[in-house]
């Protein structure tokens, strides 16, 4: 926790300052006293103008030596004559600064420090984090591996403190692959490095493991906490968005080492580029990954501001380590960013189409054409080929009889009649049709312009954004206005101009199926929550025609073979279907992803500029209503470089981030890829590089990687490898008293931290041990089992169908990202639900995640699957406890340990074998050393 | 004023906490905490002597009307059915589903004086009446949208889009548990099916760590997620396994000396006793007859009622805040068979539940809090021949019993349409540093330094309603 951090170095500041003068005495602005005046003057004496008080500003050498009324602030070397340590000393409440009222006083301490800092001249420094990085050299020191430990352990020889040893091999392997692939290492990568002798053997590993999809995949899942990738839009309705496309950019721009600053350009403007790629274009999703309301969510313009400010506050976070949204409102009151600033980065992001209406997802989208991941390509055909020949085996279908039939027709027929065909409950329509139209009506009781909704069966629904041109659809409401029911979508054309039969059928409060030649459509998609029962529309029933508006149906007529249009008022069942044959079809097309080979099409958000971009104007308070200024698109003038032309748009403010003289970008990032490997960054609040961050421990070492990264040309797989390859990062975890007493919190990297695993590699890494993990990249988020009904009893929209098969047991990158509910295993074990930028977790240590490892369905299972794995080992007891470890700590058990185990075994109350093993796999996967990173 | 008691361990900690960099004292009681143990309570670290020591919000999802209920407008059934002046609607752009300018509508109900205090309350109340003497009501609230789950989220966490922690995960972290083997805050559910969708937002930590979000408790299957074994595991099974498990990390404790192993071993302890606890809390064959009638309860069937009763035996048994969310109350178009509904499963159970922890000792320092996200408006939706209210911020009704609230007191006053308040104010933000009063902390006091920032419930607003205060 950051602020802790920053109790135990002022203390240790305070400290050395009122005993011995050591190294430490000398004072340095940036480090000692600028957090000081931040926290506790700035907000009344700092860059906000609006809120200054008696004119005075602490946060420029110029305003505090400035006089007023014949009375300097801060007389530099004269402590007599500034007034401003008379007044943090006053004994007057009413004179005392800062106001007791404020809750902000000084302590002795901190005076100390502004005494001592007077006293040697008052010396002001600019921020350091405005200031450009520069390579410096360093002291060369024993032990070291490559630049990072000199001056790590030239900071070590500073506090006294030296490195640990390095840890042994065991450790080593488990730590580097869980931190770069996220999976524990398997027995033959163990015996492969542990075999290795040769000089290198690290390194050669180092290597092996970046060169894996796993390797990408680890790093994407930090980068989508920053870009909030989510499979929903958030706000209540929380509907789907197939944005996964994007997440799959990532993965595979990471796998290819794409350099940091195209990486950059592309996700924040990839679709201004010359000649865009799908590609190009996809990666912009970064920003259409901002929490969306739907269009009709009152007042639209606000929550289409929502997403404006979302994207300014995310770009500033992500890139340049600042809280911009502090100045949404009024200038920063911390860091020199003006409300002008602001909206002059916001000007840049307002541009982007928003639609704003109905339902939609308010904003542009692009096809994207694939094929179901995982899916080889001769999986695929030996799929066909077996649908082939199940169809062909498919028998007649069967009479559908009388029973429940309400009404029978051949041709269209606008009205058809009204009451009797008022149904509440359950329902069945089947029809025999023959067409090549992409849109229309087979039979409708539905208005909704004239909210008149009841239910409606048709082709390519009615103009909505889920419907497919062709396909299969069924609506039903229980109310007539708005809607709230159920939208089926058929996953396959019906428009090929032959006859098929097809039918929906409607089971109040339960269950809504398609039947398409007797086969059902197991891949239709439902949306939103079955009814329990159906509104009355006062519109007649209407054969091949439907509604829009107007009290007779003249919309969406049917052209071609309609005929047998049936309708029941009840739900039909098995003589829908065509028995076994056709739940072997339905399988089949099901696992083919909806019968079409050639894949499937999904919209994508995207990103896409205005052809005349917005007017933008400074919202006074942060209120859209009351406009001030109207501004122009432009970077913060702290970050302005003399000389440089302008950013116009967005393109230009994404090269300008990575030109390579932005003195933010190149750090920000670095001192992340620090916190992915060391629990925390060099600067300790990861997200705030301003003057209320903690200032960076090494900032030599920051700048030397950042320097480094811009000069290796953004190149994220060298820095990476850097840290890894250090002999910082080889150090044993142990903390020893020496560590306890000097650097409690590890600041100075003495040793290496221990770090208990994210959500996702706490799941994968059991599913890897018991054998389950099903290594497939890409496609479609998928949806592993969640408790029975986690929604419903929260009454979200949609519904968990869990995924079959394979789809079980994918890696957690690919689980359905839902921001109102995430998987409970995830949200449990600390996961964020990506509604906002998260730049680092917060992980607890709680009773309800011991819960999740102990008896949670998918460890059960893993623990299972791990006992399947033990058994097949031949050998004894002894041998298979030995694999049990190796699996999952990377290392044989200690004799202490095997008799321990051996007894538990031998002494299990259970007759059965394989419980006493389950009982001994649910141990290994839940001790402390396997959710940890060692 | 500070509790001498409590003071000379204020000032020591007080002091650490300005040191630490401006987070208040209170949060870095809890970061100390963290040191000794997750979950032990901080009681020691209170600004100011606390009067109540638990809070339980029944939360009126959907938006009960208080035109309907505690806030009678003679002058608006006067003049029903006639359009809505035209100077109501200077300050506000739209209804959130009526267009155009719709018709005023009067309250077809009674209302009463009750008690000795007088407390107005309507015909649909009739139990909560009985129990009128114990209310502080509330008719001026306002809040700052009428949309449900940004409304939602700012009466929990004081932002439209709940990105920051709610009012139980403050009280989590300021506060602790008074119980080492539940969760300090609970959530209970019930109501219509079709209700507003119950967003994890609305019990969500914020920036704070997991440890204080809000547990659901579920109405189906054990009440924690998780908390059976797996089929086959007795309970001599898991703590066989248990032992291993802690005696290997002992040994890892030893061989690293982390502490967090030692916090992972109590962790794992606390859920093993949470096995036992939880189950235990949630039966409620021990309940007598006549309580399970006061309430109006079922033993096993899921209903507002239950939770009730749950939510007396949770503060009972020392957690810290209980929230239940009773949906249905969104009456659009048809307010009579909607509220009536709503009004007839809640009526009883919440009087129940004053008077059982009266009874009990329990109401002096147990806040009891009972509002919605909203309110409704003052004009009709109409839908065929039925009619009901449109989502209201500018003006509702709220109501609170026990925790050292004024008993009796009804406070504040909307117009003479109920659509604007008008007397004596009260936003939500006013709300939450009240609330938060009652407990011994000062809002501004409360923090949590986030991207350099020290964040509040009430972010740099709210004012303690003294006027509230017993």
């Amino acid at each position: 926790m950051s602020s802790h951090s920053a109790i135990c170095r002022l203390a240790l500041v305070v400290g050395l300052l009122l005993s011995a003068p050591g190294a430490w005495a000398k004072l340095e602005f940036n480090r000692d006293v600028r957090p000081i005046l931040s926290d506790k003057c700035f907000a009344c004496h700092g860059f906000d103008a609006e809120t200054r008080e008696a004119g005075l500003r602490l946060d420029t050498e110029e305003g505090a030596y400035s006089f007023k009324d014949g009375v300097q602030a801060i007389k530099p070397g004269a402590l007599q004559e500034s007034e401003v340590w008379h007044r943090i000393t006053h004994s007057d409440e009413d004179e005392l600064m800062p106001p007791p009222e404020s809750n902000k006083s000084l302590t002795e301490g901190e005076k100390e420090v502004l005494k001592r800092w007077i006293e040697d001249g008052a010396k002001y420094q600019p921020h350091w984090a405005f200031v450009p990085p520069k390579k410096r050299a360093t002291e060369v020191v024993s032990g070291a591996r490559n630049p990072i430990d000199q001056f790590i352990g030239a900071r070590l020889k500073e506090e006294e403190l030296s490195f640990s040893p390095e840890a042994d091999h065991t450790t080593l392997i488990r730590r580097v692959t869980l931190d770069l692939t996220g999976l524990p290492p398997t027995p033959q990568q163990l015996d492969q490095f542990l075999d290795d002798a040769a000089p290198g053997a690290y390194e050669r590993l180092v290597d092996r493991l970046m060169a894996t999809r796993d390797y990408a995949e680890r790093r994407a899942q930090d980068w989508l906490d920053l870009a909030r990738y989510a499979d929903t839009r958030g706000f209540a309705d929380d509907k789907m968005r197939e944005i996964w496309p994007y997440r799959d950019w990532v993965v595979r721009s990471l796998h290819d080492n794409m350099p940091f600053d195209q990486f950059t350009i592309e996700q924040l403007a990839g679709d201004m580029l010359p000649n865009a790629t799908d590609a190009q274009r996809i990666a912009t999703g970064f920003h259409r990954n901002a929490p969306q309301a739907r269009g009709q969510t009152y007042p639209v313009e606000e929550y289409r501001l929502k997403g404006v400010t979302d994207r300014v506050n995310t770009t500033g976070k992500v890139w340049l380590g600042l809280t911009l949204e502090c100045a949404e409102c009024h200038d920063h009151k911390f860091d020199p960013i003006s409300q002008r600033d602001y909206f002059s980065l916001f000007a840049i992001f307002n541009n982007t189409e928003h639609s704003g209406k109905g339902h939609g997802q308010g904003g542009p989208t692009m096809k994207h054409h694939y094929t179901r991941g995982g899916k080889s390509e001769d999986e695929r055909k030996k799929l066909e080929a077996e649908l082939n020949k199940a169809r062909a085996a498919l028998p007649e279908q069967h009479l559908l009889g009388d029973d429940g039939l309400l009404g029978q027709w051949d041709r269209v027929h606008p009205d058809a009649g009204n009451e009797k065909f008022n149904l509440t409950g359950d329902l069945t329509i089947t029809a025999r049709i023959k067409t090549r139209q992409k849109v229309a009506s087979v039979l409708s009781k539905y208005d909704w312009r004239g909210k008149q909704r009841s239910y409606v069966f048709g082709i390519g629904g009615e103009g909505e954004k889920e419907a497919a041109p062709g396909h299969l659809f069924f609506w039903v409401s229980s109310r007539t206005d708005p809607f709230d029911g159920v939208s089926l979508y058929g996953s396959q054309p019906v428009n090929d101009g032959e006859e098929h039969r097809v039918s929906v059928v409607f089971e109040a409060g339960k269950s809504v199926r398609l039947f398409v030649d007797g086969v059902e459509d197991k891949s239709a998609r439902v949306i939103g929550k079955v009814p329990g029962t159906i509104a009355i529309s006062n519109r007649p029933l209407a054969i091949g025609v439907g509604y829009r508006n107007d009290a007779g149906a003249k919309a969406y007529r049917f052209e071609g073979d309609l005929r047998d249009v049936r309708l029941y008022g009840r739900a039909l069942g098995k003589e829908l279907g065509s028995g076994e044959a056709g739940e072997r079809v339905a399988e089949l097309m099901a696992a083919l992803g909806g019968g079409k080979s050639e894949g499937k099409e999904v919209s994508v958000p995207v990103m896409r500029e205005m052809s005349k971009p917005r007017d933008t104007f400074i919202h006074l308070r942060g209120s859209f209503l009351s406009r001030g200024d109207q501004v122009g698109p432009a970077v913060p003038r702290i970050l302005a470089n003399e000389g440089e032309a302008q950013a116009g748009n967005r393109l230009e403010f994404a090269r300008w981030l990575v030109n390579g003289k932005n003195p933010l970008v190149a750090r920000v990032v670095v001192n992340r890829f620090w916190q992915s490997y060391f629990g925390h960054g060099l600067v300790r609040t990861s997200d705030d590089f301003g003057s209320q961050g903690t200032p960076p421990t090494h900032p030599d070492l920051l700048d030397w990687l950042a320097s480094e990264f811009v000069e290796s040309g953004w190149d994220m797989k060298h820095i990476n490898r850097l840290i890894v390859t250090s002999a910082t990062y080889r150090q044993a975890a142990r903390i020893s008293s020496v560590h306890r007493e000097k650097d409690p919190n590890n600041e100075m990297f003495a040793r290496m931290p221990r770090v208990r695993l994210p959500a996702e590699q706490i799941r994968d890494q059991a599913l890897a041990i018991g054998g389950l993990l099903k290594p497939l990249a890409g496609g479609p988020s998928v949806f592993p089992p969640q408790p029975d009904r986690y929604w419903e009893d929260r009454d979200l929209p949609g519904k968990w169908v869990a995924s079959k098969d394979d789809d079980r047991y994918r890696k957690s990158l690919y689980t359905y990202w839902r921001r109102m509910a995430l998987h409970p295993t995830m949200e449990l074990l600390d996961a964020p639900a990506r509604a906002v930028c998260v730049s680092k977790r917060t992980t607890a240590n709680l009773p309800t995640q011991a819960l999740v490892t102990l008896n949670a369905p998918v460890f059960v299972e893993s623990a299972e699957g791990l006992v399947k794995r033990l058994l097949l080992e031949p050998g004894d007891l002894k041998a298979r406890l030995d694999l049990a470890f190796r699996l999952c700590l990377g290392r044989r058990p200690a004799p202490a340990e095997q008799i321990k185990f051996i007894g538990f075994l031998e002494n299990h109350p259970s007759k059965s074998k394989d419980a006493a093993w389950v009982s001994v796999a649910t141990i290994l996967l839940n001790l402390d050393e396997t959710i940890t990173r060692p | 004023m500070i509790d001498s008691t409590f003071s000379a361990d204020l000032t020591r900690r007080a002091f650490l906490g300005r040191s630490a960099g401006g987070i208040g004292s209170v949060a870095l009681a809890s970061l100390l905490n963290d040191q000794l143990q997750a979950g032990q309570g901080s009681l020691p670290n209170f600004h100011h002597a606390p009067k109540a020591k638990r809070v339980i919000f029944l939360f009126m999802a959907g938006g009960p009307s208080h035109i309907d209920l505690f806030d009678p407008k003679p002058k608006l059934n006067e003049l029903d059915g006639k359009k809505i002046p035209q100077k109501l609607l200077k300050d506000h752009q739209q209804f959130a589903l009526i267009r155009g300018t719709p018709n005023l509508k009067g309250s077809p109900y009674t209302f009463k004086k009750h008690g000795q205090s007088g407390t107005v309350i309507s015909e649909l109340l009739p139990h909560l009446s009985k129990v009128a003497d114990e209310l502080t009501v509330i008719r001026s609230m306002h809040t700052d949208t009428n949309v449900h789950d940004p409304g939602v989220n700012f009466m929990n966490c004081g932002t439209l889009l709940g990105d920051r922690p709610t009012l139980g995960s403050w009280m989590s972290y300021g506060l602790g548990s008074d119980n080492q083997d539940l969760p300090a805050y609970t959530v209970l559910t019930s109501g219509v099916s079709d209700g507003q969708p119950l967003l994890q937002s609305f019990w969500g930590n914020g920036f704070l760590d997991s440890r204080h979000a809000g547990v659901p408790f579920r109405n189906s299957g054990a009440p924690v997620l998780h908390l059976d074994n797996p089929k086959g595991v007795s309970t001599q099974d898991r703590r066989r396994e248990l032992d291993l498990i802690q005696w290997m990390n002992g040994r890892q404790h030893e061989a690293l000396g982390d502490s967090e192993i030692t916090t992972r071993i109590a962790s794992y302890e606390l859920a093993f006793r949470m096995q036992a606890s939880v189950p235990q809390l949630a039966d409620l064959s021990k309940e007598s007859e006549k309580t399970m009638e006061q309430y109006g309860a079922d033993r096993v069937k899921p209903s507002f009622a239950r939770n009730c009763l749950m939510a007396r035996r949770l503060v009972e048994s020392g957690v810290r805040f209980v929230q239940l969310y009773d949906r249905g109350w969104d009456s659009h178009t048809d307010m009579d068979r909607e509220h009536r509904r709503q009004c007839g499963a809640a009526d009883q159970p919440i009087a129940a539940l004053i008077a059982d922890l009266k009874q009990r000792g329990l109401l002096d320092d147990t806040l009891v809090i009972w509002g919605g996200e909203f309110g409704r408006t003052p004009v009709a939706q109409v839908m065929g021949k039925t009619w009901g209210r449109d989502h209201h911020p500018h003006g509702f009704t709220m109501w609170m019993a026990g925790g050292g609230m004024k008993p009796g007191l009804t406070y504040g006053a909307t117009d003479d349409f109920g659509y604007h308040a008008t007397e004596n104010k009260v936003h939500v933000h006013d709300l939450h540093a009240t609330i938060l009063h009652q407990l011994g902390i000062d809002h501004k006091r409360l923090t949590f330094r986030s991207q350099g920032r020290d964040f509040r419930l009430t972010d740099v607003h709210g004012h303690v309603v003294k006027d509230l205060l017993a």
